[in-house]
């Protein structure tokens, strides 16, 4: 299932969730906000205790210096 | 130990923006899992996350270690790689939740925690020490007591990463 999950979120466009944090279940968007907490427990409220993938998507032109 | 090569693809988020490579290991906490991805940050000292997600996991971040393992984090060598290791696997085998701050590279400094997870990347599988941070970042692959369990990360002409354990 991690593995699943896990080409959808690398091969997926997610320029429509820019900014947000997004919860994957079995290849679907389960819950997104721009608040991290709101987009966990709504993903926990879903699928309860089940793995899920938990991502942050950068915002628009948001270069990333590490 | 097992020999293992994993690829990493590069991801873009959008298109035409810059790819980067990310990593999408499965974090877990006395049976709660979640599938975090993660930026590969060399000059990251330590996977860092969001405290959020470790709260999510189950970590109770209130249950703060004892003022003995506290002094001996602040007062330790970081480039003594022996006396460190040491110190990580004592406060992973105890379960012990370390207050710290740190820098980032804007210069901000945070208050954050360490605190104990199991990653696997794969069939790579280890427990290590995750600085938890309250900042709202994109969580970071880095290399404290991780690095050390992989052999080698080579970075493909920007399309993929492979990492040798």
């Amino acid at each position: 299932m991690s593995e699943d999950n896990s080409k959808y979120f690398i091969k997926k466009d997610f320029s429509r969730y820019s900014g947000k944090w997004v919860a994957i279940h079995n290849q679907k968007i389960i819950a997104s906000n721009s608040n991290i907490d709101i987009a966990l427990s709504d993903a926990k409220r879903k699928i309860g205790r089940e793995q899920f993938l938990f991502a942050k998507i950068p915002t628009k032109n948001q270069v990333l210096i590490l | 130990m097992k020999k293992l090569e994993i690829e990493i693809p590069f991801k873009s988020f959008k298109p035409k923006s810059f790819p980067v490579p990310v990593v999408t290991p499965v974090f877990s906490v006395d049976g709660q899992r979640i599938q975090i991805p993660c930026i590969i940050d060399s000059g990251a000292d330590f996977c860092t996350i969001p405290i959020s997600i470790g709260r999510g996991l189950g970590i109770d971040f209130t249950k703060i270690a004892p003022n003995e393992i506290r002094k001996k984090w602040a007062d330790l060598d970081g480039g003594n790689l022996e006396q460190t290791a040491i110190l990580i696997k004592e406060i992973i085998e105890r379960r012990l939740v370390v207050p710290t701050t740190y820098g980032c590279a804007c210069g901000q400094i945070t208050e954050a925690y360490y605190y104990p997870a199991t990653i696997e990347i794969n069939d790579f599988k280890k427990e290590i020490l995750i600085l938890w941070t309250p900042r709202d970042i994109s969580p970071l692959f880095g290399r404290t007591y991780l690095f050390d369990s992989i052999q080698e990360i080579t970075f493909k002409k920007g399309e993929k990463t492979i990492i040798k354990t």
